[in-house]
């Protein structure tokens, strides 16, 4: 049995361990994903019924993939950004052709995920200053809210911030021939939305309330 | 269990705020509340929806583009931008921008590189064509000019005279005319006019906001507006009377007039006398073309000929013939002929420097930077497109040069490399399959921002530019299509920080030329470039910034350039010549004479069509097509369908939505009909938007067809132009 701290912590890497899938791959994931053991991290918290071992042939076909996949060489491909599947604005006042739409980046998500690094005195990379939600950097933020935010907040950033990954899904399927990014965001869509930090999150408030 | 390390990318700064201090809108819900409340910040630029560059105020809100509207003052607004305008804010935050340098890996396959990467490899890649095949294998196209005094610092330091624009598929013969027999450019002063002739001319296609608006408030003080055009044109809409003249005879059609009004004494003489050079030869040759003469060719009435020329002359000088743009000035063998006849018929009427008539654009003289010169410049050779090269293309303008042979300069081995820039000559140019092969180049390079043709079939390297909205140039002075008395300056500015990993074309020059070993080739900032500019003007770049376009006194009078009381065109004789000299060759006296049309529909095979094209309002010719709420008008109007007459329609027994296979020597398409009689029963009519293919552009992908498809590389012998329209097709019903 792990402690609620000990538990925490292994929460809090997993989100971690997630967000790097949303990167770009270095030959240590691959090799970890080729020998079985990149998911063990996940395990205390997400049934694994694979360990993707034959996802990829080569590091340079999982390289292959994720650019595939994200970042649009070609069609179809699916940026993990909220901004894209949701309504780019609720604000009655935009006047823009597209205000209504979704597939836009900076949209009110990316803003109000940019409002709480800022904040929370956090910064990233220059390369995602135009997409502050892109699913690594949400990720990255609810393990760091996992040791320094409140239950509320988890619990309202993943309500916020984690309801589009079903229609995220929908369009990488469209492009993820392996399937692996696929799985591996049900994989954190699972998590996200298990009780792990959900219904077990009041314990884990509490515990930091001590 | 294995710890895979873990790239952190949100970092800490200094302090991290803990638990117990909760943002003010940690929640969704309150934030978006509380954002909407947030002021609106407005930075005037220029639109880059076409080629008018209208002046627009962008309102920003949260640092988002939040409304694009008219800039008030701006000559080509004035208060006013096009669904185009619109359309092009919203693919600022499109996903199908290309984001980053990219490089090709394989058939549609890229990857992502760095700049330095994309320098790098670039720079040696081009150094290595220099040494080997020198400068003069270099090719630079661009759409226009906007960047030429970048890449001429290149150019000039490796050799290469070959910048050259795509206006050999645009309005080449327009140019060519005017610059020969006018040394000089105007336009109409539609605001003042009493009478206008829109022959294959359409503000309301090709859309020019303030353009419309001086018409409609001419034809409100009873000015009368007659269009000629083979297609009841957008403009025809609010014209007082449409001609659908038969398509390729408008140089008849104007052989003609100028036949009336010499031969009814209805030409301005003492204009004639004091500032046209060669009219009595032009009188000579001219007196065949009589109306009656022109009727079987145009399949215009003598009599609406003569009429129209009367109307003409008793109206002039607040009268003009539209010097026009790209509808007839890159269709036929004979369109430069008919751009001189353009220039001819206004100077018979005496309308030059008039009001009402043609006008200047009001000019600014602007300052520049004083650079270095460049050190052991390599002499150039001659264009390799033979632009302006006696034994070649002599009377091509070498200043645009021959965009469309691109292809065929790659297959000779004489464009070693080629840098496209904002342009995408598979698309709109002729023959696509053809112009794939510029990929044969050794090096290609796409600066671009989307993935359009160009890029994903040729390109080994796309640098992808700041968006329009995001980037910063060196001011324009505003001036085309619309007479104007006061000069205006306008400021293409930053209007949010650029969205993704993009450069100014300026700063990707730097990067090359710094791989190639050229340090400092590029010693200035474009700021630095702005403030040089505008130094003799008395303006400071704060001013500029926050009015973006700025209007000076009134620098244009009427009255007909004199200098020492004699006629001051900078032509040969000053004045405007009927005779071109340079266009005297193999004999000919280089006064517009009728030329047939290269090819003509058999009028006895009803399958047969002349295949012409035009302009939509919603629309940039294939610039646009990949943004969805323009496209969305395609389908509203059923843009994509090509249009036929309907009594030949009739004929072949098809009904608007039918599907028909269209025809060329070169190509077999399918496409959906518009059936109307708002169409010459010769001509089949095309947008000239649709047909993408690259698959990379999902919205505009298979979407319609294009003219492009189906005409052959051709070369118009005296401008280099395209001769887009001289090309028949069949069409049949699909499965007749």
């Amino acid at each position: 049995m792990f402690t609620m701290t000990e538990e925490k912590r292994q929460l809090s890497n997993a989100l971690m361990l997630l967000a790097e899938f949303y990167k770009p791959p270095t030959n240590e994931l691959y090799q970890a994903l080729r020998n079985g053991t990149a998911l063990e991290e996940l395990t205390p918290f997400v049934k694994m019924e694979e360990t993707y071992e034959d996802a990829f042939s080569s590091y340079e076909n999982m390289k292959q993939s994720y650019i595939h996949c994200f970042l649009g060489p070609s069609e179809p491909f699916a940026p993990p950004i909220e901004s894209l599947y949701k309504q780019w604005t609720d604000d009655p006042t935009a006047a823009v052709s597209f205000a209504r739409q979704t597939g836009f980046f900076y949209g009110d998500p990316a803003l109000h995920v940019q409002y709480l690094f800022r904040q929370f005195k956090l910064e990233f990379p220059e390369e995602y200053r135009t997409m502050p939600d892109h699913l690594t950097l949400l990720l990255e933020f609810l393990s760091f809210l996992l040791e320094h935010g409140t239950t509320d907040q988890i619990h309202s950033f993943i309500s916020d911030h984690f309801d589009w990954l079903d229609d995220f899904v929908k369009e990488l399927k469209k492009a993820d021939k392996s399937l692996f990014y696929v799985s591996i965001t049900q994989i954190v869509n699972q998590l996200v939305h298990s009780p792990s930090l959900g219904y077990r999150s009041e314990q884990l408030g509490e515990e930091r309330s001590e | 269990m294995t710890n895979l390390s873990r790239r952190t990318f949100l970092k800490a700064s200094a302090t991290v705020v803990a638990a117990g201090s909760v943002p003010a809108y940690f929640g969704f819900s309150e934030f978006k509340k509380a954002a909407t409340e947030e002021s609106v910040k407005k930075v005037p630029t220029f639109c880059h929806g076409c080629t008018s560059y209208c002046g627009i105020v962008a309102h920003v809100k949260n640092d988002r583009v939040w409304k694009v509207e008219g800039h008030p003052i701006h000559l080509k607004s004035s208060g006013r931008i096009c669904a185009r305008g619109h359309g092009m804010a919203a693919y600022l935050y499109s996903k199908d921008r290309v984001t980053g340098p990219m490089k090709r890996v394989g058939e549609g396959k890229f990857e992502p590189i760095s700049w330095n990467q994309a320098f790098k490899e670039i720079g040696e890649k081009l150094d290595s064509i220099v040494k080997q095949y020198t400068g003069n294998s270099v090719l630079w196209l661009e759409h226009g000019t906007h960047r030429k005094s970048y890449v001429d610092r290149l150019f000039d330091t490796i050799g290469s005279p070959n910048f050259t624009t795509q206006y050999s598929t645009c309005f080449n013969a327009k140019t060519n005319a005017w610059l020969q027999m006018t040394g000089t450019s105007l336009n109409g002063d539609h605001k003042n006019a009493k009478y206008m002739i829109f022959e294959g001319r359409n503000f309301a296609g090709g859309i020019i906001p303030n353009g419309m608006n001086h018409i409609t408030k001419a034809k409100e003080k009873g000015a009368k507006l007659i269009v000629i055009d083979p297609r009841f044109s957008e403009i025809a809409k609010i014209a007082d009377e449409w001609i659908p003249i038969r398509p390729g005879t408008d140089l008849a059609f104007r052989l003609a007039m100028a036949n009336v009004l010499i031969s009814e004494n209805l030409y301005n003489k003492t204009f004639v006398q004091q500032f046209v050079d060669g009219f009595s030869e032009f009188k000579r040759m001219n007196k065949e073309y009589t109306p009656e003469w022109a009727e079987p060719i145009t399949g215009i009435k003598a009599d609406k000929i003569r009429e129209i020329a009367r109307d003409f002359a008793k109206y002039a000088p607040q009268a003009f013939i539209e010097p026009g743009w790209h509808g007839l000035h890159s269709h036929y063998v004979n369109s430069t002929q008919t751009a001189q006849m353009g220039i001819i018929l206004n100077a018979l009427v005496g309308n030059f420097y008039e009001k009402g008539g043609l006008m200047p654009s009001a000019s600014l003289q602007l300052g520049h930077l004083d650079l270095p010169a460049i050190e052991n410049m390599p002499e150039k050779g001659a264009r390799i497109d033979g632009a302006g090269v006696t034994g070649e293309y002599r009377t091509v303008e070498p200043s645009r040069g021959i965009a469309h042979i691109t292809p065929q300069l790659v297959q000779q081995g004489l464009a070693k490399a080629v840098f496209i820039c904002n342009y995408n000559p598979l698309r709109t140019a002729p023959d696509p399959e053809e112009q794939k092969k510029i990929k044969d180049a050794d090096l290609v390079v796409s600066i671009n921002i989307d993935w359009n043709e160009t890029s994903y079939y040729a390109a080994d390297y796309i640098l992808p530019e700041h968006y329009y909205l995001e980037r910063l140039e060196h001011p324009q002075a505003v001036s085309g299509h619309i007479s104007h008395d006061n000069p205006q300056l306008a400021l293409r500015q930053p209007v949010i920080k650029p969205m993704y990993d993009t450069k100014d074309t300026l700063d990707m020059l730097k990067g090359i030329a710094d791989a190639m070993g050229h340090k400092d080739l590029y010693p200035f900032t474009i700021e630095q470039e702005v403030e040089a500019a505008i130094a003799p003007l008395g303006i400071t770049f704060e001013q500029l910034k926050k009015a973006g376009t700025l209007e000076f006194p009134a620098t244009v009078k009427p009255g007909f350039p004199m200098k020492k009381g004699k006629p001051a065109l900078p032509t040969l004789t000053g004045k405007i010549q009927f005779s071109a000299d340079l266009f005297k060759i193999d004999g000919k006296l280089g006064i517009p004479v009728w030329v047939p049309p290269l090819v003509e529909p058999d009028s006895k095979n009803d399958h047969e069509f002349r295949l012409i094209h035009g302009k939509q309002p919603w629309h940039s010719h294939a610039m646009t097509t990949n943004i969805e709420q323009l496209m969305k008008l395609s389908d509203k109007y059923q843009g994509t369908f090509m249009w036929l007459n309907a009594s030949r329609a009739k004929k072949l027994g098809i009904k608007t939505g039918d599907t028909v296979t269209v025809k060329s020597k070169i190509a077999k398409k399918k496409v959906q009909v518009k059936v109307t009689e708002l169409l010459h029963p010769e001509a089949a009519w095309l947008p000239s938007t649709y047909g993408g293919f690259s698959p990379k552009n999902r919205i505009a992908n298979g979407v319609g067809v294009n003219f492009n498809d189906f005409i052959p590389i051709m070369v118009d012998p005296l401008s280099g132009s395209t001769m887009a329209q001289e090309v028949v097709v069949t069409v049949a019903k699909e499965g007749n």
